[in-house]
């Protein structure tokens, strides 16, 4: 497990509701181990973002606008950065199943705590 | 050309047609009746030869049957649908009614007419029909409930998600931070009352009934609020004169509101919306009062000249100002964010 004291895991959020990303943001960095390298609010600004900052975890939206259908909704993303690590983050607890079947590294529906973000971000930041 | 043989027997044809074949005299005694009309209506042949039509008929229908039937007898006509318009309605021995199409046929022969009956029996046909009906209204149903939860989850979910992140960090921040705790207990303050907004008019959806006894002006600070939670578009509202109107000119104006301002949402970009609603007397003296409604935006625009599918909503408003006879008009261009304007004289 990477120490503390090494840089904290560098976190893009991607997500379509400002208000949402402010509120996450605030909410992981307050950890001290992560921090928001970038905010994106549809498809095409998390590939800019992705190749401009190069995060270690993404925190999606897992139905961000513009994001192919399933099951190809992660394609473009694994073409530009094939070992980010992806938790999807979505309203709709279904989505579950496929979010983690197409390749997301971990799923946290907007229903559950939020210690369950922290908790699939430590999950993923153990991978890094 | 073949001739029919002289032998052939139109009892036997009659027999196997599916549809009952009633054949009657100038006075309505029965002369013939098929195995159909038998299977059908529940009587042998032997036991409604020489009776009545009306045996046939549920008894309140047999008055207006026996004026229809003279009628067509003396008209020139040769042959006419019943019940045109619905379908007519029969009785079988066991005195159930039933639903039916029927045409009659006229024979004249020199002094002597005869009267042939085609009936069918369409129980089955408007059972199926019925339960297509009700099905469809069940997958219209269904498709508005998925509608609802998914504009849930486009809300009110994201909102309170929001909210409970940001709750759960907050004491650590005010221990750390005094004055950001306030702010963001503050921000708390805003999201909570978005996500309530947001929730009212999703339950207006619910209930749109609940449209009519809402006062205009509330129901318009309440759609303001919940565009405001769920895009972060900031829509201001001014109101003026009494918005006490009725319930047609209510609801349309409010659709033409939330049309109006979820395509602000969706497709301006905007920072900054305005809904403006102006009651006042007419100023040309006579009686009534003139509503002013206009909603504008300070977004990307469009050009009005190409109307894109996506604008789906712009013939929902016009239809809405047409229903109360008021005159819609907006105005968009490239750059130059949009307004809709709606006038109407009550």
């Amino acid at each position: 497990m990477a120490g503390l004291l090494v840089e904290p895991v560098r976190v893009l959020l991607a997500d379509d509701q400002e208000k949402v990303r402010s509120a996450l943001k605030l909410f992981i960095e307050q950890e001290g181990a992560f921090v928001v390298v970038g905010e994106a609010s549809t498809a095409s600004d998390l590939l800019y973002n992705v190749i401009k900052t190069n995060p270690h975890i993404i925190l999606l939206d897992w139905e961000l606008p513009g994001m192919p259908d399933s099951p190809q909704r992660l394609s473009p993303l694994r073409l530009v950065a094939p070992d980010v690590k992806i938790i999807a983050l979505s309203g709709v607890p279904e989505a579950r199943r496929s979010a983690l079947a197409e390749g997301a590294d971990g799923f946290v529906s907007k229903s559950e705590p939020p210690e369950n973000v922290l908790r699939a971000l430590y999950f993923a930041y153990d991978k890094v | 050309m073949t001739l029919l043989p002289a032998e052939l027997n139109l009892t036997d044809l009659f027999a196997v047609i599916v549809d009952a074949v009633v054949a009657c005299d100038e006075r309505q005694r029965i002369l013939l009746f098929n195995k159909s009309a038998e299977q059908i209506f529940g009587y042998t042949q032997d036991e409604v030869l020489s009776q009545p039509l009306d045996v046939l008929l549920p008894e309140r229908f047999v008055e207006v049957h026996r004026r229809h039937f003279a009628e067509f007898a003396a008209s020139p006509v040769a042959s006419r649908a019943m019940g045109e318009r619905r379908p007519i309605y029969a009785r079988r021995k066991n005195g159930e009614e039933f639903p039916a199409e029927a045409a009659i046929v006229k024979l004249e022969r020199a002094e002597e007419r005869l009267f042939i009956v085609l009936l069918r029996d369409i129980t089955q046909r408007q059972r199926i029909e019925s339960e297509l009906r009700a099905q469809a209204q069940q997958a219209a149903v269904a498709a508005e409930r998925s509608r609802l939860a998914r504009d849930l989850h486009d809300a009110v979910t994201q909102t309170l998600f929001s909210v409970s992140v940001i709750a759960d960090v907050l004491p650590r921040i005010w221990e750390r931070d005094p004055e950001e705790g306030r702010r963001r207990l503050k921000e708390l303050r805003q999201l909570s009352r978005g996500a309530l907004a947001e929730m009212r008019t999703l339950l207006l959806e619910l209930r749109p009934s609940a449209l009519m006894e809402a006062n205009l002006s509330d129901l318009l600070r309440q759609l303001a609020a919940s565009v405001n939670s769920r895009s972060g578009v900031e829509v201001d509202v001014q109101i003026e004169g009494e918005t006490e109107l009725s319930p047609d000119v209510k609801v349309s104006l409010y659709r033409i509101a939330q049309e109006a301002l979820n395509n602000v949402a969706k497709h301006s970009n905007a920072s900054h919306a305005q809904i403006m609603l102006t009651v006042r007397p007419t100023n040309n003296g006579l009686a009534g009062r003139q509503v002013h409604l206009v909603i504008n935006d300070n977004g990307c625009g469009f050009d009005t000249t190409i109307s894109k599918p996506t604008h789906i909503g712009l013939d929902i408003m016009r239809e809405r100002a047409a229903a109360i006879g008021a005159q819609l008009d907006i105005r968009s261009a490239i750059g130059a964010g949009t307004t809709v304007h709606v006038e109407a004289v009550l």
